[in-house]
């Protein structure tokens, strides 16, 4: 109970708070704004069917490559799909990760197969192409099958090549972000890493003002004391959140995928990382000024690694390796994935990611708390 | 009834003893003055009383109870003033009160009615629904000492509370400490200014360099300084040799000294001679300017036990 009334006093202060909530809320509108309409040309989802460059290598002529080219020959001509042929495997890999072309396709030998490597920068342009590859594979074995088990019955269907004998699933355009889709989301969880400086100087400010040391003159234990301050900074952060989620839905019609709950998980898991993040400095920096600064430089850095200002698929080499290192890569992956693709997979990895992060502050914060002086 | 014994209490931070081997006991209904010079240990004192700090050596007990085993009660019958005002600006005054009273456990009807007195015990009713940074340093002080008394304890500590005010405020806060203290409420007062030590404290202790080096009421440590009483008096014409035989012959008297026509007696301190003295004069026909009297004050006495002023 008396958690409660540190959890309340902290929800009153931060909601008092005008600048805070001035950041916190109308910032990532403002941004969502100014990005989602400078970058729209990025994101646009009207793809040109001539815009796609496919690069392809065949390992060794066999009956496969031979039906492969006859269907390369007619996505060529009726869809106007550029296919390039390569004899260098290495230079096909390369080219996908420069971004060089839509995707590389390999006829392999042995085992015959068709592989298909993709970059994400052109993930819908490879997507089409490997969803065409895909019904090109089903009818091509269904054919090989007849073959061998009715022979006769073959001559009948390819004399008929417009009957539909091959069930083939469809090809269904998947919906992608549009840019105000894509930065709803980033300035989002960007700004939620701000609710960081609400847990520092929540700690700071009951330092400052030697309110803590009063609280703890109170039946009041230092445990239940962080404890308050860090559920009611979340408090405020959520509803913070909420209003800009409400608003960027009501207004730019931006879509949150059809669940939200597991959307909000993710959300909530951030939120609690970013406050204990704030409180942990708190402790750990003593001085306000370099605790501040140490955070205003952190979040900015942990958001470009995180996609929090441009695509992460348009990071190459190196910076694209240091990603993995970033919680916001994990959490806005894990968001996009649930919006987009109902993919659960990675909600999990990322609501952990932010926990244990969170859990460790919040220790040290317990711990360097118990040990500090009045 | 002893509402606060401290027993041997010691506390040490690294190799600097802080408080060194405590021993206090604090009645029921007594207002205890704690005086020192800065660094002689009050605040670590205090600290340990209110359970901010751990006690290394010794026991600290509140209404009979060893505070370290009962944590709790001791900290729900304590109420704390702290010295530097600690109170939030972003909430207005009765926010203020309300929060600090709800954190021992007052909770609706007789939170909204403790929280209701506390800011008229203080003067502040008129105030109740206003931010605290639209207050003067009188008024937060003020408002510091609501938020220690709402929740009604037994033992009240008072850290400087009238550090920085203008003279309006302080007598309001004196007159505080005496009706609370007249309601029930013992109290710890420290302060630097003597005079008001001087005027509130049935009992003082006095500290330095960690250790309480005297202990006692005002009268009690004021005679630890002397023990004589101390009078000048001034007249008109000077004094012949006979009258000051006579008025060394009277009983009490212990030495005489005349500097033109002022006259310096010394007399025993139990012995109530000053209407002999003052009788002698008059009844002699001697016109008397001035009698003064004096004694050793606090301040006096502070110095001479710790070599320093108490706002060292």
């Amino acid at each position: 109970m008396r958690m409660i009334y540190i959890i309340f006093k902290e929800f009153k202060q931060n909601i008092r708070d005008f600048k805070a909530n001035i950041m916190m809320v109308l910032f990532p509108i403002v941004l969502i704004v100014i990005l989602g309409t400078a970058f729209s040309g990025v994101f646009s989802n009207d793809i040109k069917l001539n815009d796609i460059h496919v690069l392809y290598a065949v390992q060794k002529d066999s009956e496969l490559a031979d039906g492969f080219q006859s269907f390369r020959k007619t996505l060529q001509e009726q869809m106007e799909i550029t296919f390039t042929q390569t004899t260098n495997i290495e230079e096909g890999l390369n080219s996908i990760k420069n971004a060089q072309y839509s995707c590389f396709v390999l006829l392999t030998d042995d085992p015959q197969e068709i592989r298909v490597y993709k970059n994400a920068r052109f993930s819908f342009e490879a997507n089409l192409v490997e969803s065409s590859l895909k019904i090109f594979a089903a009818r091509y074995d269904a054919l090989k099958l007849i073959a061998q088990t009715n022979p006769s019955a073959l001559t009948g269907i390819m004399a008929s090549p417009e009957e539909d004998h091959i069930q083939s699933e469809s090809l269904d355009k998947k919906r992608e972000p549009s840019s105000l889709d894509y930065y709803a989301v980033t300035m989002l969880t960007l700004f939620l890493l701000y609710a960081s400086l609400t847990g520092f100087w929540s700690v700071k400010n009951e330092q400052n003002f030697k309110t803590g040391n009063r609280i703890l003159c109170s039946p009041v234990t230092k445990i239940e004391l962080l404890a308050g301050k860090t559920l009611g900074g979340l408090l405020v952060t959520l509803i913070q959140t909420a209003a800009v989620l409400l608003f960027s839905s009501v207004v730019f019609k931006v879509y949150w995928g059809t669940n939200l709950l597991s959307v909000v998980l993710v959300i909530l898991s951030e939120a609690v990382l970013a406050v204990s993040l704030g409180t942990g400095i708190a402790y750990l920096i003593r001085n306000d000024g370099t605790g501040a600064a140490c955070l205003n430089i952190l979040i900015p850095i942990i958001a470009f690694f995180g996609g929090g200002y441009v695509p992460l698929s348009s990071l190459q080499g190196p910076l694209a390796a240091i990603t993995a290192l970033s919680p916001l890569k994990w959490t806005n992956e894990a968001i996009f994935r649930l919006i987009y693709n109902q993919d659960y997979q990675t909600m999990l990895p990322a609501i952990l990611i932010n926990l244990a992060i969170a859990a460790a502050f919040l220790m040290i914060s317990a711990y360097l708390s118990k040990k500090e002086a009045v | 009834m002893n509402i606060l014994v401290m027993e041997n209490v010691t506390k040490k931070f690294g190799d600097v003893i802080a408080v060194d081997n405590m021993n206090v006991s604090i009645a029921e209904g007594e207002i205890f003055g704690l005086l020192g010079p800065n660094g002689a240990g009050k605040s670590t004192a205090i600290n340990m009383i209110i359970g901010l700090l751990s006690i290394d050596k010794g026991t600290i007990s509140i209404l009979n109870k060893d505070t370290k085993r009962n944590k709790t009660f001791s900290k729900k019958n304590t109420g704390i003033v702290p010295q530097d005002i600690a109170i939030y600006e972003d909430l207005t005054a009765l926010e203020n009160v309300k929060f600090f009273a709800g954190l021992y456990g007052l909770r609706g009807a007789e939170l909204n009615k403790a929280a209701a007195e506390a800011l008229e015990f203080t003067g502040l009713s008129d105030k109740a629904n206003s931010y605290p940074k639209s207050f003067s340093g009188g008024m937060k002080r003020r408002l510091n000492i609501a938020c220690a008394i709402a929740h009604k304890p037994k033992l009240m500590i008072m850290d400087e509370p009238t550090v920085g005010i203008d003279p309006q405020s302080r007598n309001h806060i004196l007159q505080s400490v005496k009706i609370l203290n007249q309601m029930g409420c013992t109290m710890i007062y420290t302060s630097h200014y003597m005079e008001e030590v001087e005027e509130i404290c049935s009992k003082i202790a006095i500290m330095d360099h960690g250790k309480v080096i005297a202990l006692g009421s005002k009268e009690e440590l004021k005679a630890l300084l002397t023990d004589a009483n101390v009078v000048w008096i001034t007249i008109s014409d000077a004094i012949s040799k006979a009258d000051e035989n006579k008025i060394r012959e009277i009983p009490g008297v212990l030495q005489m000294d005349i500097e033109e026509n002022t006259i310096k007696i010394s007399t025993a301190k139990e012995v109530h001679n000053l209407d002999k003295i003052i009788g002698y004069f008059t009844e002699n026909k001697f016109s008397i300017k001035s009698v003064e009297s004096r004694t050793p004050d606090l301040e006096t006495v502070f110095l001479s036990l710790t070599g320093r002023s108490l706002r060292d």
